[in-house]
């Protein structure tokens, strides 16, 4: 098991989104995926702080692209799962199934 | 290309409190949604959040740097409500004894300054407790302002890391500082050791 322990569930979204983005996640895919599976609006701050984390405890790496003017001259950073990283969520999705398992009250809908 | 532009403030307050260089791509991640068709309110809300979640994240990194602070902040406040300063024990010894040292004489002074105590001592030729009390509150403005410099001469030289920012903003609060030593001196130096007749209360005043 990584260092971090498992991840938070901010962290655990921000995580399922780069590995469905692959090579293309920057800060805007990320968010925009986020909102869209959640269907709540995600603020970009937050998720640079997240992978910031997920960075610090070497479950994510990033690189810097080029500037472009349509981003009044910033450079995009894209970030990557690493394999730390696909392990931890491995780990946590281990964990939440398990406890999610065998509960009647979040079986087929019910109140 | 569409090439609209976000609300000149909040980039102003984004480039100035919401970025650090690991989040530097933001702006330009925030600039491109904005003209993806995003709303001027969209980009406030997210101009916010971005320098809410670096403040707090330089608030967690700096807090035992910003002990001296708060407890200089509690400080005042305790000497406002002298009861409550009883229940204060968690603070680190020597910061402990500077403070009760620095504002319990000037806190008692508050307390026994009742209008009754006022009356006694004006016109009976002893120097009044309200200038003592400017004394003693000038004193320790000095103190602050000099544990302040202290504090923001560590984070210049000592934390590189700390953004020019929250340098710029340790300075206002460090003009406040002297702005409110120079009030309290002047109004100090104003103010009159031993009362004169003209501030005398009147026969039959109760």
């Amino acid at each position: 098991m990584a260092r971090g322990g498992y991840l938070g569930e901010f962290e655990l979204m921000v995580v399922l989104a780069l590995i469905r983005l692959g090579d293309d996640a920057y800060g805007v895919p990320i968010s925009r995926e986020i909102e869209k599976r959640s269907g709540r609006e995600v603020a970009i701050g937050s998720v640079y702080a997240a992978l910031e984390r997920l960075e610090e405890k070497g479950l994510v790496a990033s690189k810097l692209g080029e500037p472009t003017a349509e981003r009044g001259g910033r450079a995009k950073r894209y970030f990557r799962i690493t394999d730390d990283g696909l392990r931890e969520a491995r780990q946590t999705q281990r964990a939440l199934v398990s406890l999610w398992r065998g509960l009647p009250e979040l079986d087929g809908g019910r109140a | 290309m569409n090439l609209r532009q976000p609300p000149a403030l909040a980039v102003w307050l984004l480039e100035r409190l919401g970025l650090t260089k690991q989040n530097e791509p933001l702006a330009g991640d925030l600039l491109e949604e904005f003209r993806s068709g995003r709303t001027a309110a969209w980009y406030w809300r997210q101009a916010f959040m971005a320098i809410a979640t670096v403040l707090g994240q330089q608030l967690r990194f700096y807090r035992l740097d910003l002990w001296p602070l708060f407890v200089g902040w509690g400080a005042e406040t305790l000497e406002t409500y002298p009861p409550v300063w009883l229940c204060v024990v968690h603070v680190p010894l020597f910061l402990s004894i500077l403070a009760w040292t620095l504002f319990v004489p000037s806190a008692l002074m508050g307390v026994f300054r009742s209008p009754a105590s006022s009356r006694r001592n004006t016109g009976s030729g002893k120097i009044s407790w309200t200038f003592w009390h400017r004394v003693i509150l000038v004193l320790r403005r000095t103190v602050d302002l000099f544990f302040f410099v202290a504090f923001v001469a560590l984070i210049a030289f000592d934390r590189p890391s700390f953004t020019p920012v929250y340098l710029t903003v340790l300075y206002l609060f460090l003009i406040l500082r002297i702005f409110r030593l120079f009030f309290d001196a002047v109004r100090l130096l104003r103010s009159h050791p031993v009362p004169s007749v003209a501030a005398q209360p009147r026969e039959g005043d109760a």
